[in-house]
């Protein structure tokens, strides 16, 4: 199927390299054995697009505990304010701007009944349900009154976790299950992804599953992060960690990939999108234990059967870890384009109070200082260190990959092929516009920007 | 006389027409947004479908408007007299036609022969001077050192601006074919105009047949580009690209990206001549793979690009296979030496 070149086929060939080399992207002397060619590149452009996020998709909003009955708070994800209440325990979600002079309405909450939520400037009145304005304070009889509203979000509260469904404010098309964001569930998936020892992962999902985690904002935008978390190359920055340490973990170096069908990519109908990599697997992957050029060798790898998956839009599953029959979820989820909260979730199924209550206790004492903080902060600062690289959007078409990153390659492109929407820069919210007065004034009394609405003081 | 217009996003326009005006001029008289290009009956930018009264073409009026589509209703409004009070039908949204082409200047950034008889031609624009455009428009033109202009529809996606990118089929005697084969360079000055045309990507969730014949996959090339981008679920698609000699077929890595990227779509590609079965070229015209599944579902819309005689046969095979007529847009393309 390759095309016969016409007689002049050296000349043109020697104008095509020319012309290559003039590229604004890529290109080049940059082209060489750089695993994300020109090429490559161009299958996740959507993925290179996505500076703000995937939009239409699941998100961890808060822990059901940030959200005590009747309060209201204000977060921001894919750029996009939202206010989350709880009115008579159920929790309902509203974009978060008003849409009269467009302030939020969880910078200081008015709720008048259990249906509704009022701004606090003029008294714009909306249903928690529909979002539709259903009164004005000062203004009952006025004609606009039931013609327009602000976009609502579908919620699901499960074991713990408040999820919202972020999407278009013309998103038309049947809610997915929050199942279609999640990672992958067992034991229905055990005989496809056999464990040798501790089948039966958990998931959010399950019944007497327990959630416990932290979440806290990162300086990067949500990609990096995502990438971060599952780069068969980064073992590097946990090498010299205490707990890695403490529990004899022995990291390898790296872990090579010695056969791409360890990178499996899971793609069924209605179901998550993304890939499963069985790094336990010697048919698959190799751990790199020495490096002769700059004579480094590890002893004794102690060689534990872990393994990771990713999903769109961006949800990372450890299996058996911190410890077997505990699995961490991780989300990178955009709340700019330059800053993204950093979730880490524990969960263990645990049938009995005595169950929840030891799992408790070793999170407290155990899993949260030592894991999400102490092994997991060496993830923050690397990726907070390549946010300069990245900010002005060079960097994704300058960034050198080599055959280890084969798995973040993957992740860009089933991301790219699965993404229900890429999140428009957002207008008339806070970080579209970058060193505003307000910023750095907040910034200098110690309030950098945030995942969080902080509240007016009660006298205002 | 009363002429009346219906754009696709639901826009009515009516306005009087004169004897003996044409519709295109008493279209123009009152502002409605039309979309012309050559106004001599050549370029078919300007057709519509006649969906009411009567409207005949002019004689002697080129032949871009087919028999089997003035049958159909269409007409081309620059060449057309209503008898009679008449409405028209336009496929594409009444903003379309208020963008108005403007001249652009280029450089080439990459010759690329796809196959011995195609060369892939990309283009760069200045950062802050390129246009916008609705995949499935061309662009004219102009060759280096001529005062010749040459049409060709966009390959590439409007998100790709300021780059774009053109398939260009290489004749043995042109004044284009002449410049790309002898004497075309990176960085050599290209001048544009546009964009134009009528035949345009109609945003929708419904199946998209694409049916191309040689060169005339570059529209779709670019309209797969757009798709990419949408949001939610993405509609079925079927593409069948049909080339004259099985050892000329060419973007065969292009048309594999773009299905890798939209799990969604299907991909026929056809040769007259040496087909080789085994490394996925078909047997038999792009026509002759249309299958009856292909249309089965409701709002199925069918895109045509290629010769006047593969818009036709397929244009007709649709029709049996019972696709309404107001679901096949087609543009056709003579070449031009």
């Amino acid at each position: 199927m390759s095309a016969t070149k016409p007689d002049t086929a050296d000349l043109k060939r020697d104008r095509k390299a020319k012309a290559r080399s003039k590229k604004r992207l890529g290109g080049g002397a940059l082209e060489g054995n750089r695993a994300n060619s020109a090429r490559e590149q161009k299958l996740y452009q959507n993925y290179k697009d996505a500076e703000w996020g995937f939009i239409n998709h699941w998100y961890p909003a808060l822990f059901s505990t940030e959200l005590a009955d009747g309060d209201a708070e204000g977060i921001k994800i894919c750029g996009i304010p939202i206010v989350l209440r709880r009115a008579k325990g159920k929790v309902y979600a509203l974009k978060d701007q008003c849409l009269h002079r467009g302030v939020r309405l969880s910078k200081k909450p008015l709720c008048l009944s259990d249906s509704t939520i009022t701004c606090w400037y003029h008294g714009y009145t909306f249903d928690l349900e529909s979002g539709e304005l259903v009164s004005i304070v000062a203004a009952p009889d006025d004609k606009i009154i039931g013609t327009t509203g602000i976009t609502s979000y579908p919620v699901e509260e499960v074991n713990g976790m408040i999820f919202v469904f972020v999407k278009e404010d013309d998103f038309d098309e049947d809610i997915p299950p929050l199942a279609s964001d999640l990672p992958i569930r067992y034991p229905e998936n055990n005989e496809r992804f056999p464990h040798p020892l501790w089948p039966d992962t958990p998931s959010v999902l399950d019944d007497n599953a327990v959630c416990l985690g932290i979440h806290r904002t990162g300086f990067s935008n949500w990609r990096i992060a995502v990438e971060n978390g599952f780069d068969a190359g980064h073992l590097l920055i946990h090498k010299d960690n205490p707990i890695t340490l403490a529990k004899d973990m022995s990291l390898p170096m790296g872990i090579k990939c010695t056969n791409p069908e360890g990178m499996v990519p899971i793609e069924d109908d209605d179901g998550p999108k993304g890939f499963l990599q069985l790094f336990y697997s010697s048919d698959h992957f190799v751990p790199v234990l020495e490096n002769k050029v700059l004579d480094m060798k590890v002893d004794g790898v102690a060689g534990r059967p872990y393994r990771t998956s990713v999903v769109v839009p961006g949800v990372l599953m450890v299996e058996n870890w911190p410890e077997e029959h505990v699995v961490q979820y991780e989300w990178y989820v955009p709340v700019t384009d330059d800053t993204y909260e950093y979730w880490e979730v524990l969960v263990r199924v645990c049938p009995s109070e005595a169950e929840r209550e030891a799992f408790r206790y070793r999170f407290d004492y155990l899993y949260e200082p030592l894991f999400l903080e102490g092994f997991n902060n060496c993830d923050l600062f690397a990726r907070d260190n390549m946010q300069d690289f990245y900010a002005d959007g060079t960097g994704w078409d300058d960034e050198q990959l080599a055959d280890m990153d084969a798995s973040v390659i993957l992740w860009r492109k089933q991301a790219s092929r699965f993404a229900r929407g890429i999140a428009a820069k957002p207008r008339g919210v806070a970080g579209a516009l970058k060193a505003t007065s307000q910023q750095m004034r907040d910034t200098a009394a110690g309030e950098a920007p945030a995942y969080r609405v902080r509240k007016a003081p009660k006298i205002l | 006389m009363r002429v009346s217009f219906s754009f696709a996003d639901g826009a009515r326009y009516s306005v009087d027409c004169g004897p003996e005006e044409t519709v295109l001029a008493a279209a123009r008289r009152a502002d409605v947004p039309l979309l012309f290009q050559c106004e001599s009956g050549a370029c078919a930018t300007c057709s519509a479908r006649l969906v009411a009264g009567n409207a005949d073409m002019l004689e002697g009026s080129g032949a871009s408007l087919l028999p089997s589509e003035a049958a159909e209703g269409l007409r081309l409004t620059c060449r057309c007299i209503p008898r009679g009070d008449c409405e028209f039908a336009l496929a594409y949204d009444s903003v379309a036609g208020t963008r108005e082409p403007e001249r652009y200047e280029s450089n080439i950034d990459d010759i690329e022969w796809v196959a011995a008889n195609v060369v892939r031609l990309r283009l760069a624009l200045p950062d802050d001077d390129w246009f916008d455009f609705v995949p499935g428009q061309f662009v004219q033109v102009r060759v280096p050192g001529t005062e010749h202009w040459r049409s060709y529809s966009m390959a590439s996606g409007p998100g790709d601006m300021p780059t774009l990118e053109l398939l260009i089929r290489v004749l043995d005697h042109g004044v284009m074919s002449d410049y790309l084969r002898d004497e075309a360079e990176a960085g050599d000055l290209v001048e544009l105009e546009g964009p134009y045309g009528s035949f345009q990507l109609q945003k929708s969730k419904a199946p998209h047949i694409f049916v191309a014949g040689g060169t005339g996959l570059a529209p779709f090339l670019s309209m797969l580009d757009r798709i990419r981008t949408y949001s939610g679920t993405k509609p079925e698609l079927v593409l069948i690209f049909g080339c004259a000699d099985g050892r000329d077929v060419f973007c065969v890595d292009t048309l594999e990206d773009a299905a890798y990227m939209l799990p969604k779509l299907r991909t026929r590609i056809t040769a007259d001549t040496h087909a080789d079965p085994a490394a996925g070229v078909l047997a038999g015209n792009p026509v002759a793979h249309l299958e009856p599944a292909d249309v089965v579902a409701p709002g199925t819309t069918a895109y045509l690009c290629g010769p006047p005689a593969m818009v036709d046969a397929a244009r007709q095979r649709l029709l049996e296979l019972g696709l309404p007529s107001t679901q096949i847009i087609a543009e056709q393309f003579v070449a031009t030496d």
